[in-house]
Parts: structure tokens; sequence; C-alpha cells
């Protein structure tokens, strides 16, 4: 009763969202940080890290580290698109499903449950081998499969709201569905719905990384999955240009999933209904 | 003597964007040892800030601007929140106003008390069981009510139940907030049994919060009324209301209607609340006292001695000084 | 005679709680409030009164019976009874959404039926904020629920149900916050919406004298029955069943000192039984009916007087 329960610290939180606004400053900055056009030759293929070349050139010559700047930028776009996707899917079925209940709910959750046991990866895959490369296709790929998990989260929250004395209230006014789902009930998964979508994000950049790394990305843009897919391609794993090819990119992979994980969590925290109680 | 608990010129406001809001401005109550007060005032008069104030729960945009809130001589203004933890509901405990909203909804009653007297004391499960039924029981509700979930059960059994778990820790004083409201007579009346053989037998101490004027003397030794943030009267239980001297006690008194007699029409206070960020000068009731004379617009009174532990803020009382 | 505003016929509501245990919140209840009337609803706390309240303003569905409104079918026609029939209910700390100010709150009812402009219902919500004392209404427009007492919140959610100039109100103790001179002041507006506008009210209360000062009519609740009902006066002058007179007698003690048992009532007889004085055997194997001992006034008790 009345008991307080402390929440986390939101050091890690700060954390993530530091890291998340310097790879945000990085992504829109790219053309003036990097050293070079990415997609011009900038030297001979295959120099070892040097001073004009910070990380060295890849196989035809482009500058790596110019490469990963703007990597930076196709990877978080195609991640906040492909997150977008998914939670206003996730949100559209999670509030369909959570407030009218019943027949509509049960057929809604177990498409959610279908679609959650299936395996993700391959099936990502497959879509995207049948679709074609392409950034859009990419987007579309995982924001069609990610939905399922907010749409969970987020139904059970309009659960919870819908029998709370307010929302009773605006509909024993006379408030129409329409009214009552974006007068009460969308405003308060609000929260919950955004730290699903920085979770969401963080989940699409690996998917996009992965797809890319296997060649199913989008062949014209850099995206760090796309330089690890060449550097694999060109035998980088076997001989020492992994330290300067492979591991930067994979280090800003992890980076940034990292920094959406931790603001994920401390929001997914901070507005967790049963943390949030009380008076 | 020796005090139980002891405000002083305690302020306490709430910061906004309209400002500061003095919610609670100079309160000075002296609670001694087993004696129980009733706190009543208008809607709005900071009571529950009071209130919140005294177990430290007041919400982040209020604060204590001054004053001490002395606790078997501890000063809990200065107290830091780990020791704070440790005294709130082994030494003092709150039912909140709405108590009925603070349960869990996801676990059932029954697990609720069964918590809360674990946290206090160390009992075999069986044993927790068996008291939180009993703890039903002593408020009149049906033991079997201990596997519902809070939904489940009406707004004044929920009022109950909470009353019920504040008593399962027995500290030594109890801060219930209008814990009579939303409870028939009957159960009312069984809760206010309650707390009154609870004074006995292990001597609790009560701050009753309540508009009800039968439900704040009921235990109380004491009453204060307050007003506007300040507390305008202090008199022992048995001259309330009849003996009340401020004219806003006695208008309050009149304000019920009578359950017997002929139907009349009811007056109210005619008038406004003063607004708690900007009182009127002087003495904060006049606007609406229909005694109000012209020092009475001018200089606020002080509680001053008009019976021997009654005492009243009001020009027309002008007694000794405290 | 003319037609009741709201009338519940034989309406039941049986709720199957945890534990498979079976609670009959609402039992074959019947009742009539007519325009301009005023019917006061008083009862042991979790005798089904929220209950009946939501179950005649259609938020719940009866598990038997039916609720009319001037002779039709709520659900037939349902925004044109939302917009004249309105609930306050019993917890204001709950039924205010804690994210919007206090004017949005206040004008939901007039957003919902398209009532007015912006300005207008600004307009409107000042006046009726004032008319449940909050004055001046400027200084809680902008306010959040958080930001207010509980008797201030308890008035907004009365100021929100009145908004529409309702034609029937089921008020679940919309005074239970209030403290005297305020409480006096609502309950001199709903009298006079009563007679000026012809406002049908259910009015929830666990405070007898307030019950008679307002209603014309009283009923008095027990373990989901209707015990007692008849005119205000006589109900609470010369109480019959045995439930009524502890009411009033505890309302005019205050405190009760013996402590108290639960004793589960037989299924088949009197709910009341185990706590009535006067049980005979009859009462453990009969259930009594409503039935009139005066001019409207009716009791359920095998030895009523
Ligand atoms: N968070 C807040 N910000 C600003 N003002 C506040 C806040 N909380 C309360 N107030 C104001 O402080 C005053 C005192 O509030 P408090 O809750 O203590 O009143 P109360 O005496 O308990 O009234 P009631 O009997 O209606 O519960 C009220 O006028 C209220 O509007
Ligand atoms: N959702 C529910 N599930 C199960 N039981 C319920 C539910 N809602 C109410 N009840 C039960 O129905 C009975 C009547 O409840 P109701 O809220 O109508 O009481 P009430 O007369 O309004 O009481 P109070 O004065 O305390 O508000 C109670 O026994 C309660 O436990
Ligand atoms: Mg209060
Ligand atoms: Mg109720």
């Amino acid at each position: 009763m009345l008991k307080r329960r402390r929440a986390r610290s939101p050091a890690l939180g700060l954390v993530g969202a530091g890291i998340l606004l310097a790879l945000g400053l990085v992504a829109l900055l790219a053309p003036w940080l990097s050293p070079y056009d990415p997609h011009h030759r900038a030297s001979r293929p295959f120099l070892p890290p040097s001073a004009g070349h910070p990380l060295g050139t890849n196989d035809i010559g482009q500058d790596i580290a110019s490469e990963l700047i703007h990597g930076t930028r196709v990877s978080l776009l195609i991640g906040v698109l492909a997150a977008a996707v998914a939670l206003s899917l996730g949100t559209l079925v999670g509030l369909v499903a959570g407030y009218y209940g019943g027949p509509v709910d049960v057929l809604l959750m177990r498409l959610v449950d279908v679609v959650l046991v299936v395996p993700f990866l391959p099936l990502v895959i497959l879509l995207a081998a049948y679709l074609g490369p392409g950034m859009w296709n990419t987007v579309l790929v995982i924001g069609g499969l990610a939905w399922a998990r907010p749409a969970r989260v987020i139904r059970s929250q309009v659960m919870s709201l819908r029998s709370r004395c307010y929302v009773v209230a605006s509909q024993a006014m006379g408030g129409r569905p329409a009214h009552v789902l974006s007068g009460h009930v969308l405003p308060g998964i609000m929260p919950l719905a955004l730290a699903q979508f920085v979770l969401a994000a963080s989940h699409g950049i690996l998917v996009e990384a992965s797809l890319s790394f296997l060649g199913l990305g989008d062949p014209v843009r850099k995206s760090w999955g796309s330089m690890l897919h060449y550097a694999q391609l060109r035998g980088a794993f076997l001989t020492g240009a992994w330290r300067w090819w492979v591991l930067p990119a994979g280090l800003m992979i992890t980076l940034t999933t990292l920094g959406f994980t931790l603001v994920g969590y401390w929001l997914e925290e901070r507005f967790d209904p049963r943390l949030r109680g009380g008076r | 003597m020796d005090d139980l608990l002891v405000i002083e010129d305690l302020v306490v406001a709430y910061s906004g964007p309209a400002g500061e809001v003095r919610a609670v401005d100079g309160v000075s109550l002296r609670l001694p040892r087993g004696a129980s007060l009733g706190l009543v005032g208008e809607s709005g008069c900071g009571k529950t800030t009071l209130a919140l104030a005294l177990v430290r729960l007041l919400p982040s945009c209020a604060s204590i601007l001054s004053g001490r809130i002395l606790l078997e001589g501890e000063d809990l203004v200065q107290m830091p929140e780990t020791a704070m933890e440790g005294v709130r509901w082994r030494r003092v405990a709150l039912i909140p106003q709405a108590a009925m909203n603070s349960l869990n909804p996801v676990y059932t009653v029954g697990w609720q008390i069964r918590e809360a007297i674990a946290t206090h004391e160390r009992v075999a499960s069986r044993e927790a069981d068996r008291r939180a039924a009993a703890a039903l029981e002593l408020v009149g509700l049906d033991p079997a009510r201990r596997f519902a979930y809070p939904h489940e059960l009406s707004v004044g059994m929920r009022q109950r139940v909470v009353i019920a778990m504040a008593f399962a820790c027995r500290p030594p004083l109890i801060v219930a907030d209008e814990p009579g409201s939303g409870l028939d007579a009957i159960s009312r009346a069984q809760v206010l049994g309650l707390m009154q053989r609870l004074r006995h037998r292990l001597g609790t101490s009560f701050v009753m919060i309540s508009h009800d004027l039968e439900e704040a003397t009921a235990l109380g030794d004491l009453v204060a009324v307050m007003y506007a943030g300040k507390v305008v009267e202090v008199c022992p239980a048995g001259r309330f209301p009849g003996q009340a001297r401020h004219p806003y006690s006695r208008a309050l008194a009149a304000a019920h209607p009578p359950l017997r007699g002929p139907r009349q029409q009811l007056t109210g206070i005619p008038g406004e609340v003063p607004r708690p960020g900007s009182p009127p000068p002087g003495c904060r009731f006049h606007p609406r006292c229909p005694e109000a004379a012209a020092a009475c617009r001018q200089v606020g009174p002080e509680l001053s001695k008009v019976a021997p532990g009654h005492h009243v803020a009001c020009h027309l009382w002008g007694g000794e000084g405290l | 005679m003319t037609q009741a505003r709201v009338e519940a016929i034989e309406l039941s509501r049986i709720y199957r709680g945890s534990r498979r245990r079976a609670v009959l919140a609402v039992d074959r209840l019947n009742l009539a409030i007519g325009g301009g009337e005023v019917f006061g609803l008083v009862g042991e706390s979790g005798s089904g009164k929220s209950t009946t309240a939501r179950l005649l303003m259609g938020l719940e569905r009866p598990t038997s019976g039916r609720v009319l409104y001037r002779g039709w079918d709520p659900a037939k026609r349902p925004r044109e009874f939302r917009r004249q029939a309105q609930l306050i209910f019993q917890d204001p700390y709950a039924a205010l959404n804690p994210a919007l100010r206090v004017l949005r709150t206040v004008t939901e009812p007039l957003a919902i039926h398209g009532v007015g402009t912006g300005a207008e219902r600004r307009r409107l919500a000042c006046r009726w904020l004032e008319r449940v004392g909050l004055t001046p209404p400027r200084d809680y427009l902008d306010r959040f629920p958080h930001e207010l007492s509980g008797g201030q919140r308890q008035r907004v959610a009365i100021a929100r149900a009145l908004i529409l100039e309702p034609a029937f109100v089921a008020a679940d103790e919309p005074t239970s916050m209030l403290d005297l001179s305020v409480q006096a002041g609502i309950l001199n507006l709903l009298v006079t919406l009563q007679q000026e506008m012809g406002l049908g009210c259910l009015f929830i209360t666990h405070d007898l004298a307030v019950a008679r000062h307002v209603s014309h009519r009283i009923g008095v609740m027990f373990a989901g029955r209707l015990v007692e009902q008849g005119p205000a006066e006589a109900v609470v002058g010369t109480a019959a069943h045995p439930y009524t007179r502890q009411l009033l007698a505890a309302a005019a003690v205050g405190v009760l000192t013996e402590e108290v048992s639960f004793t589960a009532p037989s299924p088949d007889g009197c709910r009341f039984g185990p706590r009535c004085p006067r049980a005979g055997a009859v009462c453990r194997e009969q259930e009594p009916f409503l039935t009139a001992i005066g001019d409207g006034h009716l009791v359920a008790c095998h030895f009523p007087g």
C-alpha cells in the first residue's frame, strides 16, 4: 500500500539518449563530417589505415571512414521508418483488439501469435528476397513483421485503460469509440508506444544490417550491413583487414542498438503502469 | 506534557505556473500522547496537504517552506528520506483521502493485507492469512472477500480494506483523511468504534480529517478548524460545535440538514472561498463573515485563548494571548 | 399516472467473482423515478447502489430484467439517451482523466454532442463551475485533476454531468467529499434544477439527513434488494424495516462500540436475518417481499414495525 517503488536510476537511459543524440548528429552532418564521398574511389583499394584514410579503403578504393559515417544515415533511417510502420500497425491492432474485445480481440491476437511464433529472420529473408532489394522494401518487410510485439503490449494497456472510470465516464456521456479512443485511450498509451517505438527501431536496425549483410539490402545506398557484406565477400574476415573494415561497422551497429535499447527500457520502466500506479 | 506530535508554524506551498500557492500557511498544533485531533474545514482549505506533509508524502510540486513537525520529539521535516521510510507505517500511518484508490489492482485484497502485516512483523503465512481475515471482519466485511480483487468490491468496501490495513500495522499515530466518506452510517460507526477501541487498548492517537462534524468529534479530544490554510479555532471536542466561537465554525454547524423536524432551506456560507494563492488581507474569513468589523479587514487575528484549551483566531473574541 | 422518467423492471445483476463466488449485486429491483422527482437511495456499502446506477445508465448489462427511459429502451436510441441522462461517478479521483485540464473535462459532453463553439463551451464551463462553487472559474479551468482537492474534483465531476442540462441524473454520492457549507450549495443547486427544469434524479447517499432533505422518496437497499421504500418523511420518520432503524440509530449515535462478526445469511431466508434483532424462524426459511404498509410506503420484512 502506498509504497512507492523507486524507479531505477535514469543514468543508463541518459547514456542511451546521449548515444542516440551523437548518432543523430553524425547522420545529419554526414556530408560535412566525412572526408570523402563514400561513392567515389578515393585511393587504391585495400589500403590499411593511414593519416589520409583513418580506416583504410575498401575493395574498390572507397574511404571506409566515409562509408561508415554515411552508413549511419541509412541505418538509422531504415530502423526508424521500419519502427514507424511497425508501431502504426501495432497500435492500430492493439487499440482495436483491446477496446472491442470479444471475437475481434481473439481473432487479432491469434494473428499476433502466428506472427510471433514464425521464425522471424528466415521469413524476413524470404520476403526480402521475393520483393527484391530496395530501401522501401526493407522497411516494409521489417515493419510488416515487427508489429506483433507492440500490438500485444499496447492491447493489454488498452484493456486496462478501457475499464478506467474516466473512460467509462466518457462512454456514459455518449462518446463514440473514435472520441473515446482518441481522447482518452490513445494519450494513455503514448508513453508506452514511444518505448515500443524505440525498441522496435533498435530491432529494425539489427535486422536491416542482417539483410544487407546477406546482400538483400538496397544496393545503391551504403549501410553498415552492406559494408559488412562486401567485407565478407572480399575475404576481409580472413585477412588482417577485419580490424578496420569489419570491426568499426560492427561496433556502430552494436552501439546504436545499445543506445536504442537503453532508452527503450528506461522509457518502458518509467511508464510501466504497474510502476506508475499509486495516488 | 508529553507530546506525541507538535506542529510548529508549518508552511506548505505548491509551486505552479501561477507561482507559489500556500495551501498550509503557518499551522501550529499540539497533540498529547494518546489524544486525538479532529480536523475540519471547508473543501480546499489545506487539510489533505497538511496530512500529506505529516507523513512526508507530498507530491513533488509541493514543498515544506518552513516550520517543524515533531513526532515524539524528532523533527520529520529535516529527516532524510531513508530514515523517513522507517517512520512511515511504523510510527505514523496515513489513510489517504479516497483511500480506495491506493489498492493495487492486480493483487487480491487479502494478499495486500498479508503483505502489510508481513512487512512489519515476522509471521507465518497461515497466521498472516488468519489475521487478514480477522482484520476484514473488524471493519465489517465478509472475510471471504479477501480473495476478491479491488475492482470486485464496492467503493466503500475498498475504503474499509485500506482502513483495515492501516490498523494491521499498529502505529502510535494514524492520520486518517476522511476515512468515513463513502461509508454508510453503520459501517462508519463500526469503524469509529474500532478506532475508539484501538485508542483505549493500544493508546493509538488519531488525526481525524473530516468534513463530518460528528466524525471529527467522535474520537477527538481536540477539534481544530481550518480555513484557507490557517487554523482558526482549536477547542475541546465537547465544546464543538455547540460552544464554537469562530463565525466560520458556527456557520459550518448550521449547514447540515437536520434529520428530524421541518425541512428548511440550507443556507451554507455565502460568498467565495478565497483562492489559496491570494488570500484577502486581514482575517481571511472577513469577506464572508456576517460580523466582520473594520479591524477584520486589515489585521489578521492570532489564535487567542477564550477558555481552557480553547483558542480562537477572531477579533470578536479577543481573549488573552496564547 | 404520468410516465416515469426512468423505470427499472425486475432488474438483476449477478457478478461471477474470483473463486467462482457469485455476488448478487442487484436482485429483482423495481423502481420508477418521475420527472421532477428526486429518489434517494441509501443503504449499506456494497449493497448494490452503484450497480443500480450503472444499470440504469446502461453501462452494465443486467443479468435479467430491463430498464426503460421515458417508456423506451435506451439501447435502441443510445445517442438521445446519453445526451439526456448523465451519471455522476462515485469516485472523483478515478472519474477524471488525469491528463486533461478542467476545461477539457467539463466541456467533454459538449464536445461529444457537438454543442456550441469553443468560446461558447468555455463560457458554459465557467458558468457551471461557478454554480458548483468553484469560483472564480478562471482559476480552475487550466488545472489538472491532481492540482485539485478531493472536494474540488467532485465538483468538477458534478459540473461535467450537469453542463448538458440533462433530464435525468444518477448522482452516486455526489457530495461525499464536500464539507457541509459547500454541500449545502450543491444540494440547493440540485433542488433548483429539479424544480425549474423538471430534472429526475437518482440520488445515492450515505447521509440520511441529506437524503431526506433532497428527496421526495427514499429507497433503502440491503444486499442487493430494496428492503424499504416510501415517501422521504415516512421512511425517516416511521421506519419499518429493522435495517433502516439501525441506520437511523447509527447516524444519531455516531459510534458503535460492540465488535461485529460476520455471519452468512441462510440461502433462502431474509438477507438481514443474521443481524436482525427481530428475526424468527420464518426469517431463515422465507425471504420477505415488499408489501405496502402505508401510503406508498413499502417494506420487505416479516415483522415490520
Ligand atoms: N498540485 C497542486 N498544485 C496547485 N495547487 C494545489 C495542488 N494540490 C492542491 N492544490 C490546492 O491547494 C489547496 C488545498 O488542497 P487540499 O487537498 O489540501 O484541500 P483539502 O482541505 O484536503 O480539501 P478537500 O476537503 O476538498 O479534500 C486547494 O485549493 C487546492 O486547489
Ligand atoms: N466488477 C465486479 N465484479 C465482482 N463483483 C462486483 C463487481 N462490481 C461490484 N461487485 C460487487 O457487487 C456488490 C455491489 O457493489 P456496488 O458497487 O453496487 O455497491 P454500493 O452499494 O455502491 O457500495 P458503496 O456504498 O460502498 O459504493 C458488492 O458486493 C461488490 O463486491
Ligand atoms: Mg482533502
Ligand atoms: Mg457505490
